[in-house]
């Protein structure tokens, strides 16, 4: 047996678990190589050492601790006991709150949409009609809500105004348009009909009721206090068409929308401007800009209250009204001073056909006790007498 | 309270029939050993404390597995060894620790001189040290052989590899040990 034999061995011999045989053979190596002898007294010398190691007791009480540990697990239901019993008991009670969180969820859910909605149509407002905070004297305001609520120029933020929410709205303006229109003139309401199904996005996109914009709160208000008039233009010719969504708007309680809408309230006098043709109204409305398709004034509904605007007489009263194909309707608030000066800027919109007061109305009260008057002004579009039919009568 | 002169299978059967006070046999008759198997294979009394409490917990969680294959002591003996692994793993840098020596292993020193308690403490803070930096299997096969005195049998069983395994683990481990401690060996070969 050789020395790396002896080595790989040492451990086994020092345990004596090698046979006799193997044993004898490595005492005769151990006893002629010095190498092999030194090596096997080093290891046993270790494992004397670790031998050596004394056996320690554990910490004091460490079995009544363990004991402790063990009757407290004991005592301790299972995790799915915890869970579940008594059944009675935790069945009713996890069913109630997940009722309650259900309840609440659907509650802030409904809260908060609304907020959503007024805040994106109000950042809108602000934006492109930047309000004033104090109102001039004597000048009209326009009041566009179409423009503040259409949600293509919101951005692609103001997309949490939801498709059905906006299907609603815009079947409730199917609906009104259908019951109201016995009410129209009968070719204007059935074009308006046709161009509203045809751009029923378009309705359901400007329908919803107005933003709460500071200076739409105010502007009735402004009036009344004889600071500045107000004008809300509305293009189409039928006013109950709105009237439904309104309702539905307020039935929904949603913010800014409190009180009664312009357009519903009682007017003093009923004017009945028909549009001169197209290339005498270019000086006219060609200051105006408004870009409209022709097909959507019957649903658009513009508002702006609060504007400053300039307090010289050489300003317009009239607001931008672009030229269509469908009548359109301005409700306009004016001091009564301005009256004339307003039925002169008319007569270069186009001819005046009809002048009335309203018919529930008493007339010693067309002039309000703030000095004010509610006109509402129907734009008839050009006819050509040649081809067209003959015009409809004014004031419905 | 169970009599401390019935046997471990007795105990273990009593325990599995819901007889929690039979465990408390079976902790005194084993807390030594195990917790010295864990002391040394960590070298941390604290924790070593901590780890053989869980290891006993463990056992009490699982005695319903225990079919008596083995004796109880290998069965308990691979807890401690799976937990003690376990805790060396996650001590980062275990390597670099000190191993101090406990007061209780100067037990039997008082009669010596000071000098001779110094190299004696000395040894044992070598000793402990190049156990630790043993991996755990080969530190444990030292343990239980050389320092318990486990037949191969039952640490083949503990961790469970073949007898022959046991014997080249051992003699790797113990050759290892042996360069370790050798140069002080040598040096305080006269005093030890």
């Amino acid at each position: 047996m050789n020395c790396t034999e002896v080595q790989s061995r040492l451990s086994d011999y020092l345990d004596k678990t090698l046979d006799v045989e193997t044993l004898r053979e490595i005492d005769d190596h151990l006893s002629a190589c010095a190498p092999c002898s030194v090596a096997v007294d080093e290891l046993a010398d270790c494992i004397r050492q670790v031998a050596a190691l004394p056996l320690i007791d554990p910490p004091l009480g460490f079995t009544q601790r363990v004991m402790a540990r063990i009757r407290e697990i004991e005592s301790t239901p299972p995790i799915w006991q915890r869970m579940l019993l008594p059944l009675q008991l935790k069945l009713p009670l996890h069913a109630t709150a997940v009722i309650l969180i259900a309840i609440l969820a659907v509650y802030l859910w409904e809260r908060e949409e609304p907020r959503k909605l007024s805040l994106a149509i109000s950042e809108q407002a602000l934006d492109t009609e930047r309000l004033p905070t104090t109102l001039p004297e004597a000048q009209p305001s326009i009041i566009p809500q179409a423009k503040a609520q259409r949600p293509r120029e919101v951005g692609a933020s103001k997309d949490s105004l939801t498709a059905a929410r906006e299907n609603s709205v815009s079947d409730q303006v199917a609906r009104a348009r259908r019951t109201e229109q016995p009410l129209m003139e009968q070719s204007t309401s059935r074009q308006q009909e046709n161009e509203a199904d045809k751009k029923k996005e378009d309705i359901a996109v400007l329908a919803p009721p107005p933003p709460p914009v500071k200076g739409l709160s105010v502007s009735d208000e402004a009036v009344r206090g004889g600071r500045a008039p107000v004008l809300e233009f509305r293009a189409g010719s039928a006013p109950a068409l709105l009237a439904p969504q309104r309702e539905s708007a307020s039935k929904t309680a949603l913010p800014g929308f409190a009180g009664a809408p312009a357009a519903l309230q009682p007017f003093d006098v009923d004017l009945v401007v028909r549009r001169h043709p197209r290339e005498r109204d270019a000086g006219a409305s060609g200051r105006l800009g408004a870009q409209r398709k022709s097909g959507e004034e019957a649903s658009v509904v513009r508002e702006r209250a609060g504007d400053r605007l300039d307090q010289s007489a050489s300003r317009p009263m009239m607001p931008d009204i672009s030229q269509t194909t469908a009548p359109q309707t301005v409700w306009l608030t004016i001091p009564a001073g301005q009256y004339e000066r307003l039925k002169k800027e008319l007569g270069g919109l186009g001819t005046i056909e009809s002048e009335s007061p309203a018919p529930s109305r008493d007339p010693a009260a067309l002039v309000k006790r703030d000095g004010s008057l509610r006109i509402k002004i129907t734009i008839e579009p050009f006819v050509d007498a040649e081809r067209a039919p003959p015009a409809t009568p004014a004031g419905r | 309270m169970v009599s401390e002169g019935i046997s471990d299978a007795e105990c273990v059967q009593r325990l599995q029939r819901g007889e929690t006070d039979a465990f408390e046999a079976l902790v005194r008759r084993h807390q030594k050993t195990i917790f010295n198997l864990v002391y040394r294979m960590l070298g941390d009394y604290d924790e070593a404390a901590e780890v053989s409490q869980e290891a006993f917990l463990s056992a009490f969680r699982s005695i319903g597995q225990f079919r008596g294959a083995a004796h109880f002591s290998t069965w308990l003996y691979r807890i401690a060894f799976n937990h003690a692994s376990t805790r060396r793993k996650s001590i980062a840098k275990w390597q670099q620790r000190a191993f101090p020596v406990e007061a209780s292993e100067m037990v039997g020193d008082e009669g010596l001189d000071p000098a001779a308690i110094a190299e004696r403490t000395e040894l044992r803070e070598r000793v402990q040290e190049a156990l630790n930096s043993l991996e755990p299997q080969e530190a444990t096969v030292i343990l239980l052989r050389d320092l318990q005195d486990v037949p191969y049998e039952e640490v083949a069983r503990v961790l469970d590899v073949p007898v022959g395994t046991v014997k080249s683990r051992l003699h790797r481990a113990r050759q290892s040990l042996k360069e370790r401690l050798t140069a002080y060996v040598k040096a305080n070969r006269g005093k030890l």
